[in-house]
């Protein structure tokens, strides 16, 4: 497959940036280096980023009306535990962040896809926490 | 992972945070365990084995990386829908 034939990211870019300090990157777990590794190469196969394959982990990041709280019940309420670091905590260990498709969705930018980007990105976060609004029967 | 969830085996893994531009979760049709099974309409479990889904196969488009499924993840726990057909003696055990 021809980088030429993805889709380039680019053309799903909003313009929002969101506050280093203040904004929250909420990612819904399971929280594995095998998993984050995994969706980053699906992603690879779909969209491109600089003409280059893009491997990237989707996250939700808190802005305006879309807070923590709203994030965990509307779009992570399948997801038993959820982690989260500061948009600065990314951003000062390399990592790119674009907003993405419709918000509060961006994209976390992770290098080559490997195992020890993957590894690298979890310790932005911190520790699992229990999803409140998981709505879990099993 | 409990025992229960451990044995738990997706019909195609999702992430359901990786959303596109249609606003539904996708994936590859070749990441599906029976790729025969994952068709227009179709329900399926998807997610991971740790917190599976419900969801509607919405489409299948034949894409540069290979065929990309879209998928409505369906609200509730899949145990809600069980309970549900073993109430209506649709689901024996």
């Amino acid at each position: 497959m021809r980088t030429d034939d993805l889709q380039p990211i680019e053309a799903h870019i909003r313009g929002d940036d969101p506050p280093p300090h203040s904004a929250l990157v909420v990612r819904g777990g399971p929280l594995h280096t095998d998993n984050i590794a995994q969706h980053a190469a699906r992603q690879a196969r779909e969209f491109s980023y600089q003409s280059e394959p893009m491997y990237s982990v989707s996250v939700d990041v808190t802005s305006g009306a879309w807070t923590l709280e709203r994030i965990l019940s509307e779009r992570l309420w399948s997801r038993s535990t959820f982690a989260t670091g500061s948009v600065g905590a990314l951003r000062k260990r390399g990592f790119l962040l674009l907003g993405t498709h419709s918000q509060p969705h961006f994209d976390v930018i992770l290098g080559n896809g490997d195992l020890e980007a993957a590894a690298t990105l979890l310790s932005t976060f911190g520790p699992d926490e229990a999803n409140p609004f998981k709505r879990r029967r099993r | 992972m409990n025992d229960q969830a451990a044995a738990v085996e997706t019909d195609i893994p999702c992430d359901v945070q990786q959303v596109d531009d249609t606003g539904f979760v996708w994936a590859f049709l070749d990441e599906a365990r029976d790729p025969a099974r994952v068709t227009e309409g179709a329900i399926v479990i998807s997610g991971d084995p740790g917190d599976p889904v419900l969801a509607r196969v919405v489409s299948l488009t034949d894409r540069p990386g290979g065929t990309k499924v879209h998928l409505q993840v369906l609200p509730g726990d899949p145990q809600d829908y069980a309970d549900a057909l073993r109430r209506a003696h649709l689901l024996s055990a």
